[in-house]
């Protein structure tokens, strides 16, 4: 039987590895992230999972161990934050071009300079065009399923899996999660079998990897990506039905958070979805029909999905915990697009808020209702909370 | 009695005093006492002799001996007369390192290097990378910055080959040296850039926690090491050797308060070429507590009892040898890059 543990975002992630039956963790500490290789390392050592840690010299090496790892057909895990995720960023490309199912946690946390530990979006979203799906989380058991409905998915299609959880907000406070037996959770996620028709590192059948290829070729490695970002999208929607089956707890591709008669809509994602769900229920009792749609699933995207949801609404408002200079915030950027190919479309308004780990309180979230409610013209970028 | 006895005012700063006890222990003359709350105060500053052990290895900078003069002195003026502080931004009101931690001891000793060397503050050009020691550039009064993880000496090589006459303390930890940037640490001594790099050497990661590094000793234990490090440890001063570097030396924190250790720090800056200085120091948090002794003060008599000095034999297997252990008078980067730029244009103006 599943039981319940009151556990941190990070460790939530570790005993979602050992759940999962990883057989290689190769990780670089660094904060906020650090407790998630430390727990495993300590069950690890315990004989609890039967997995190689490998303790390397920088990030960039613990995602190409894992990338090594991968190709011979193992299970394999990292996590990192920020600056790590950074100095991952070409070994990401790596593992999503060589159609490896690793999963990596990322924790939230705001890019240097100036230094800062504390949780926003933009090192996730920086590495948005790497090919690697990327789901973000709002508690910590969204933190645990995440981790072991990623390998169910990335193993099947092949493409590697990030799951984003925030900095401190998450990473560092805890909650009571729902932590599933080994026999329930290889119901669901049986261990890895190695499968020479996929990786393939094969003593019987040698072949060569990552080798030159001429422009008559590369083109269609490209394309063969994203054809498995777009079958992703199914296998997501139907494990997750599965998840659901097994065990109770049932995630879309975002979830819908008082939308059914909603005319206005706030877009939001990861951990200030709560402040915002707080927000639209105080918000309802004063009779304005308002709800929130929390991005979860953000590559593969769910383009079909989110016109469905959002068509016919009068206004939506994105909130982003991150910034793409020079342009707008990237949620803001995304659900934009994928509106508009409709014929008819709600203006959408673009609001920045929390960069850094500012503090985000359902009271910010009221300010932007009604500043959106307000506005009739759509504008280019609001800052929320700028102090100059 | 000793002759010294009576001539020395000792002043604790019990507003950046963090209660690490080194000082008590330390002091050979009994002068300290501990508070309840664990803060250091002077109870018998008759007895000091000036030998100066506590103000050099307080981490924190809170101690403050100077000779009696003809004028009684209070206890702000006197702490005025703290050259180390006069090396600490006004506005820093105490380091954030834990109590007892090697690299406040370090720091000290570096500014005392500059300040025996009489080089403005200007001219230097403190550099770091990330971690316990990436605070430092925060609190020295110098031109500093604070840099990613590893990459401290590849910010400097722009810096010093920009801007010549500036003198590059680069101060890094072992992680951000020879683990994420050991690459740009071999390639600065291969160059012979004219930096002097200040690597603290605890053997862990101290900031995220007290992971294995690889500067741990084989054995030893850390949070990502429950059983011990498999592995075994870099030599940084071979390693430095190895690549090419000018002068290489290691030191130990424990040593703050005898003139070798400023003496050392010293000769690294002025040295033409790459100068490393390796300094072995305590992390009372997490190396300490975890495979040694969490007080500070033992911590550093490990220190005393497993070094030794350059010519001197080893007590136990694994010893630290410290001192200068190489040097050499290969041309540094500078002079190269400028005789390489002078010569190549003489010849095609010929």
């Amino acid at each position: 039987m599943s039981f319940k543990k009151v556990t941190t975002g990070n460790h939530a992630v570790s005993y979602a590895v050992w759940s999962s039956r990883v057989q290689v963790i190769s990780a670089y500490p660094i904060t906020p992230q650090t407790q998630i290789v430390e727990l495993l390392s300590e069950i690890v050592a315990e004989g609890q999972l039967d997995a190689i840690f490998i303790n390397v010299e920088s990030e960039h090496s613990a995602m190409a161990a894992c990338i090594g790892a991968a190709a011979t057909g193992a299970r394999a895990f990292t996590a990192t934050s920020a600056q790590g995720l950074a100095l991952m960023h070409e070994m990401l490309h790596w593992a999503a071009g060589a159609r490896l199912p690793i999963v990596l946690a990322n924790v939230n946390r705001a890019m240097a300079p100036p230094w800062s530990v504390w949780t926003d979006q933009n090192d996730a979203l920086a590495q948005r065009d790497t090919g690697w799906m990327q789901i973000y989380n709002e508690s910590n058991q969204e933190v645990y399923d995440s981790v072991i409905i990623g390998y169910k998915v990335a193993e099947q299609v092949r493409l590697p899996f990030m799951t984003v959880l925030d900095a401190f907000v998450l990473s560092h406070t805890s909650e009571p999660v729902e932590i599933l037996t080994q026999e329930e959770v290889d119901e669901f996620l049986p261990p890895r079998e190695f499968d020479p028709k996929f990786y393939s590192i094969d003593l019987n059948d040698p072949r060569g990897y990552g080798l030159l290829t001429m422009p008559s070729d590369y083109y269609e490695f490209r394309y063969k990506v994203q054809i498995a970002h777009e079958k992703a999208l199914e296998v997501y929607k139907r494990e997750v039905e599965l998840f659901a089956e097994i065990f109770g707890r049932k995630y879309g591709v975002f979830e819908e958070f008082m939308l059914d008669d909603a005319d206005y809509v706030l877009v939001t994602s990861a951990t200030l979805t709560s402040d915002a769900k707080y927000a639209v229920k105080k918000l309802r009792e004063k009779g304005i029909k308002i709800g929130v749609l929390k991005m979860r699933l953000f590559r593969p995207f769910p383009f079909e999905d989110i016109r469905r949801v959002l068509g016919d609404r009068k206004k939506v408002a994105v909130i982003d915990r991150n910034i793409g200079f020079g342009h707008h915030g990237i949620f803001y950027q995304e659900i934009k697009s994928a509106l508009y190919p409709l014929e008819k479309r709600p203006p959408v308004f673009g609001y920045i808020i929390g960069i850094g780990g500012r503090d985000v309180t359902p009271a910010d979230i009221e300010d932007i209702v009604d500043d959106m409610l307000k506005r009739e013209e759509m504008t280019e970028i609001i800052w929320k909370g700028v102090r100059l | 009695m000793n002759p010294r006895q009576g001539k020395f005012r000792v002043v604790v700063d019990e507003e950046r005093c963090k209660a690490c006890g080194i000082c008590i222990k330390a002091c050979p003359k009994n002068v300290f006492d501990q508070r309840e709350d664990g803060l250091a105060v002077v109870a018998r500053e008759e007895d000091c002799i000036g030998c100066h052990i506590c103000d050099r290895l307080c981490p924190d900078f809170a101690i403050t001996v100077v000779e009696k003069g003809d004028k009684p002195l209070s206890d702000e003026e006197v702490t005025k007369l703290n050259i180390a502080r006069n090396y600490v931004r006004s506005y820093v009101p105490r380091f954030v390192w834990c109590p007892g931690c090697g690299i406040g001891i370090v720091f000290q000793g570096i500014v005392r290097a500059v300040h025996q060397l009489g080089i403005p503050k200007d001219k230097i050009v403190m550099v770091s990378g990330i971690g316990c020691t990436g605070r430092m550039p925060g609190y020295a009064d110098f031109n500093t910055l604070h840099t990613t993880h590893g990459r401290a000496l590849a910010f400097a090589t722009g810096i010093k080959l920009a801007n010549p006459e500036l003198h590059v303390i680069v101060v890094m930890g072992d992680g951000d040296s020879v683990a994420i940037g050991g690459n740009h640490f071999i390639h600065a001594a291969r160059r012979n850039l004219d930096v002097t790099a200040v690597v603290i050497n605890n053997g862990i990661y101290g900031m995220t926690g007290g992971q294995v590094a690889p500067t741990t000793p084989t054995g030893r234990r850390a949070t990502t090491a429950p059983y011990g490090n498999p592995e075994p440890p870099f030599d940084i001063c071979k390693l430095a050797e190895g690549a090419g570097a000018n002068f290489v030396a290691r030191l130990s924190t424990h040593q703050a308060y005898m003139p070798i250790f400023t003496k050392i720090i010293a000769k690294a800056i002025q040295k033409e070429g790459f100068s490393l200085v390796e300094v072995l120091s305590q992390c009372p948090t997490y190396y300490g507590r975890f495979n040694i002794v969490e007080d500070p003060y033992k911590m550093l008599q490990w220190l005393k009892e497993h070094t030794y000095m350059k010519g001197r034999k080893p007590k136990h297997e694994g010893d630290f040898v410290l001192g200068v252990l190489y040097e050499s008078d290969r041309e540094g980067l500078v002079k190269v890059l400028n005789r390489w730029r002078e010569e190549k244009i003489n010849a095609s103006a010929k």
